[in-house]
């Protein structure tokens, strides 16, 4: 009778996992397809194809430019939800108050999420027109001049950053928000009876219990962060010069651009790796933090 | 008291900043589609101005071809808006046939290997696409899913199915196995257990859930642009308003409004299980 | 009459007289029933062609399906379809220095024997009728995967229309700040210093900056030739970059003291879209780019611009008369996993035939026209004078004569143009000139050898 429970058991399960295995495992051979393509010589517009090892790597390992990518993809992407982050506390905290307009205007927060980003991205160019976009029209009633935003190296890596910091706070505030919503207001209130200050409470019962949402929200814009081809693409295409060329963006143009398919296979897989190390350290984060809490 | 009213004003204040920060560039852009050329590239800015409908008609191919310098070309964008509607709801649907049972499946049960499946599955999100699209492309030329809606949907998995899996298997592991194993011991299948009971339980979360996979996959860009010909989504017939016969900036501005309404749409509806959605289960 | 059934009696008309004359050697039918892909940019020479289609149709039987794609992804997706041997497309829309980096595959099918078989076209096609600099730039021969640069060579494509670089300005800004069209790049700089002391809210001149070769193309590689710098120099496997050369340093010292001084902060954001829609709205008072943009706004209602824009020949080193002008050439070629490549190659002779060349120019579209007879017949002669065209029409037959491809036929172009347009956004930015470049040429030795 227990065995035949079992059985119907591992029935269902393999029923219920089988349709979503089988659809992207479907896919899975093309990404063991891509992996081998970054071990050859493959090129664009060539039809002889070898077979090459790592020497796509170790050609990428010992260009300085190379490095340079990785360290601009990591400013980008620990920067941006640094950014996110502290930003999405502060505004998830603020809807939080009792303030009236919070209740109302809560749906907007939204608003960020709905727009295409490789199609805004032209939107923003236009906007931090040095000369004639609208936030540097705003930007001069407070004394600052032609800021250069995307045209200029000096400032091209904040501009982008800009952009996603705008983009993706909505998306920390809402899941931080959902976290404070969560703590049981007792445990507040007896705080404060026994003398807390509010910056006490935040600091050592609201900041450790939304700690676990924080992470959270950071591993997903971290996962997108540390790809995002999009907003780049779109506004600097990784420039002034290689100011805002991440790994993405220079992938894009070492395989589709200059027809080095092979190279920029490489670069890809890096990259992917690169993600999936931080995916593996945020996770086990977020796992330690969340049995802390509870 | 006072301190109080004081306090409450500058958080009303603080809240209006936000908004207005949030908001400012998608009203910049509505306000830019009823505007003229000459008055979006003026600086200063031009905030008050006679609303024209012109770039709207460029847009659905209303206007005088005369005045556009389009000639004969027509642009195309009522027919990549149902695309999209046809691709995003069928990317939707299909991962919540295949993804809520295998979120059901990681939740519910042990198996050796579990956790590594989970991020298996979640590692499919941050896979690079673009090392895959040659090889995709010839196998879709290969088994004649180019350009057809239901190829679309099924690369579109890559985007929506990893997501939903994920979000549905926290949404079961929030409800309580009591309720399953009442059910049970009063003689109920698991079929109908999982139609009757569980699945009700789990529809908001489910619903804002398919709100937030329907964006992802409404937003993409790249798959739709080599995967398809005739059948484009919107996010590629924006950019082919990027050419020398319209006056791209308040024709995109136009195009970009319209791109908007239907997420817009959605978001006013379901604002709530959106939330819901974006919080990963998170809001309970 | 109305126009359009004017239209179908004159095609008939020449069509009976085609049929008449050569009926027996050349049979338009002989495709008959068979359906075509055609993709291309979005772009006024795509309109050109769609206009008339319908002709098309009617008079092989042949139907023609346009696949129409904006420039920058229309490249991405071009590249794919070639390279994974999708017969999808069969006539594609190219120019001449991406067919450098696929050719070697035999991506393109050679079109010498098509062109030189009576049973395939028609007598009145006449080859030779085309500007020779750009047919020249269509022929080369493949050997090992590798361009054989040779006027004997197979030809990979048929010139649909081009663009020519050139000086543009506005002339009412310019009168109105009393400012000279300059022909030497430091004067140009001088003139910007000018305008700007003049009128702010001016920007003198408007270049693209972006980091792709489409930056390179127009102005620097037009304006480098008068200082006597090419992007290769050698032949066959000694082919070296010369861009760390002495004639290469002061060009560029001369190139970026001149777009520090007159393009808009903007500049490295800057793509052929905002340089147009300075000139059209008057944002701009200069631009150097291709020449047809100042024709298509100085067409009647066509922007505000109308009948302002005039013509100059690009810019020369301040010791040298003699300018040059890069030419770019959207062609049609055939694409060698085609399976109608008959059809398809009916579609070509007919879309660049002397009468569409004609046709698609008259209608303000197909500028500039790549057959030495349309530039000489009375119908383009008189359109192309009208007097909101300005001096387009003689600068361009001044302009003609120093017209030809300046970038070196081989494989690799993108990537060695790519990486001078990131260069050149460096120095722009303050880089130094002689280091930076001395870096760039080091980067394309290693990314190209």
């Amino acid at each position: 009778m227990a065995r035949k429970k079992a059985r119907s058991g591992n029935t269902f399960l393999l029923l219920a996992l089988l349709p979503a295995v089988l659809i992207l495992g479907g896919f899975i051979l093309l990404f063991f397809w891509g992996f081998y393509q970054s071990l050859t010589d493959m090129r664009f517009g060539r039809t002889r194809v070898d077979f090459e090892g790592l020497g796509n790597y170790a050609r990428l390992f010992s260009r300085g430019r190379f490095w340079d990518s990785v360290s601009a993809t990591a400013i980008y992407a620990f920067s941006a939800v640094a950014c996110e982050a502290i930003l999405g506390l502060a505004i998830a905290k603020l809807f939080n108050t009792r303030a009236l307009l919070a209740k109302w205007f809560r749906p907007a927060i939204l608003l960020p999420l709905v727009l295409p980003p490789l199609s805004v991205a032209l939107m923003w160019t236009t906007m931090m027109n040095p000369e004639t976009g609208v936030l540097n029209y705003f930007l001069s009633f407070i004394g600052i001049d032609n800021f250069t935003w995307t045209s200029k190296a000096e400032t091209a890596m904040f501009a982008v950053v800009f952009i996603d910091v705008w983009t993706f706070t909505p998306f920390f505030a809402l899941i931080i928000f959902a976290g404070l919503r969560g703590i049981a207001p007792d445990i507040v209130e007896g705080a404060r009876m026994n003398g807390a200050k509010a910056w006490g409470i935040f600091w050592r019962i609201e900041l450790p219990m939304v700690l676990p949402y924080i992470l959270l929200a950071s591993l997903f814009r971290l996962i997108d962060s540390l790809n995002q081809f999009d907003i780049i693409f779109g506004t600097t295409q990784g420039g002034p010069g290689n100011a805002t060329d991440v790994l993405s963006v220079s992938a894009y143009f070492t395989a589709f651009q200059n027809l080095y398919f092979g190279r920029g296979a490489a670069i890809m897989i890096v990259n992917w790796l690169i993600v999936l190390i931080s995916a593996i350290v945020v996770v086990k984060l977020w796992q330690f933090t969340r049995k802390r809490v509870s | 008291m006072q301190n109080r009213n004081l306090t409450a004003t500058i958080l009303n204040a603080l809240v209006l900043v936000v908004v207005i920060v949030l908001a400012f560039p998608i009203l910049w852009i509505v306000m830019n589609s009823f505007k003229e050329a000459a008055d979006i590239n003026a600086y200063p800015p031009v905030f008050l101005y006679d609303p024209t409908l012109e770039n709207y008609k460029v847009l659905f191919d209303l206007a005088d071809a005369e005045a556009t310098n389009y000639g004969t070309l027509k642009i195309e964008f009522f027919k990549p808006i149902i695309s999209s509607v046809i691709i995003s709801v069928g990317a939707v649907l299909l991962s919540l046939i295949a993804g809520v049972p295998a979120g059901y499946a990681l939740a519910r049960y042990k198996f050796r290997g579990k956790e590594d499946l989970a991020f298996f599955i979640l590692g499919f999100r941050f896979a690079p696409v673009l090392l895959v699209i040659i090889p995709m492309f010839q196998f879709f030329q290969a088994v004649g899913l180019y350009d057809s809606y239901l190829g679309m949907i099924w690369v579109y998995q890559l985007v929506t199915l990893p997501m939903i899996i994920w979000l549905s298997r926290s949404y079961v592991e929030d409800i309580p196995l009591e309720i399953e194993e009442a059910a049970a011991i009063c003689g109920a299948k698991r079929p109908r257990i999982l139609l009757q009971i569980v699945l009700p339980l789990l529809r908001p979360g489910l619903v804002g859930a398919s709100l937030l996979v329907f964006l992802l996959a409404w937003h993409n860009f790249a798959l739709g642009l080599i995967l398809t010909a005739k059948n484009t989504p919107v996010t590629v017939a924006l950019l082919k308003l990027l050419n020398p016969g319209v006056s791209f900036y308040p024709v995109v501005s136009a195009g970009l409004v319209v791109s908007m309404i239907v997420p817009i749409l959605l978001i006013m509806l379901g604002q709530r299980h959106l939330e819901r959605g974006l919080t990963f289960g998170a809001l309970k | 009459m109305r126009l359009t059934s004017r239209l179908v009696v004159s095609t008939a008309v020449v069509a009976l007289m085609g049929s008449v004359a050569y009926a027996e050697e050349f049979d338009w039918r002989k495709f008959e029933g068979t359906e075509i892909t055609w993709a291309y940019d979005i772009h006024p020479y795509a309109d050109a062609v769609v206009a008339y289609l319908d002709e098309f149709e009617e008079l092989t039987g042949i139907k023609v399906n346009a696949e129409l794609y904006p420039d920058d992804t229309y490249w991405g997706k071009l590249n794919i379809q070639l390279s994974t041997g999708s017969p999808d497309w069969d006539v594609v829309g190219t120019g001449i220095q991406p067919a450098w980096d696929v050719t070697p595959a035999g991506q393109l099918a050679p079109l010498r024997g098509l062109i030189n078989d009576p049973s395939m076209t028609n007598p009145d096609y006449d080859y030779a009728d085309f500007f020779p600099a750009l047919t020249r730039a269509w022929t080369w021969d493949v050997a090992e995967e590798k361009i054989i640069d040779t006027p004997d060579g197979e030809i990979w494509g048929i010139p649909h229309a081009f663009e020519n670089m050139q000086l543009m300005y506005r002339m009412d800004i310019l009168d109105r700040l009393d400012v000279a069209p300059p022909s030497t790049l430091p004067e140009l700089t001088a003139a910007c210093e000018k305008i700007t002391a003049a009128d702010p809210n001016i920007t003198p001149m408007a270049v693209r900056g972006v980091r792709f070769w489409s930056s390179i193309h127009t102005a620097p590689i037009s304006i480098a030739q008068s200082y006597g710098v090419s992007d290769f120099v050698g032949s066959g496997d000694d082919l070296d970059t010369a861009l760390d050369g002495a004639e290469s340093i002061r060009f560029h010292k001369d190139y970026v003291a001149m777009i520090q001084a007159c393009a808009p902060d903007s500049w490295a954001n800057d793509n052929w879209y905002q340089v147009v829609d300075g000139l059209s709205t008057g944002k701009t008072a200069m631009a150097v780019d291709a020449n047809m943009f100042g024709f298509w706004n100085n067409i009647k209602g066509a922007s505000d611009a109308s009948g302002q824009i005039a013509f100059a020949p690009p810019l020369t080193a301040p010791d040298n008369d003699e300018f040059a002008s890069n030419i770019w050439i959207w062609s049609l070629a055939i694409n060698a996993a085609s399976e109608k490549k008959g059809a398809a190659w009916y579609f070509m002779q007919w879309a660049t035939s002397k009468e569409m060349n004609v046709r698609g120019a008259t209608d303000g579209k197909l500028v500039n026209p790549p057959r030495a007879s349309a530039w000489d017949s009375q119908e383009w002669i008189d359109y192309a004078n009208q007097p909101e065209f300005n001096n387009f029409y003689e600068t361009f037959n001044t302009v003609q004569e120093k017209t030809s491809l300046l970038f070196t036929p081989r494989y690799g172009f993108g990537t060695a143009i790519n990486a001078w347009a990131v260069a050149m956004q460096d120095m722009v930015g303050g880089a130094d000139v002689e280091e930076r470049l001395a870096e760039l040429a080091e980067e394309i030795r290693d990314e190209l050898n």
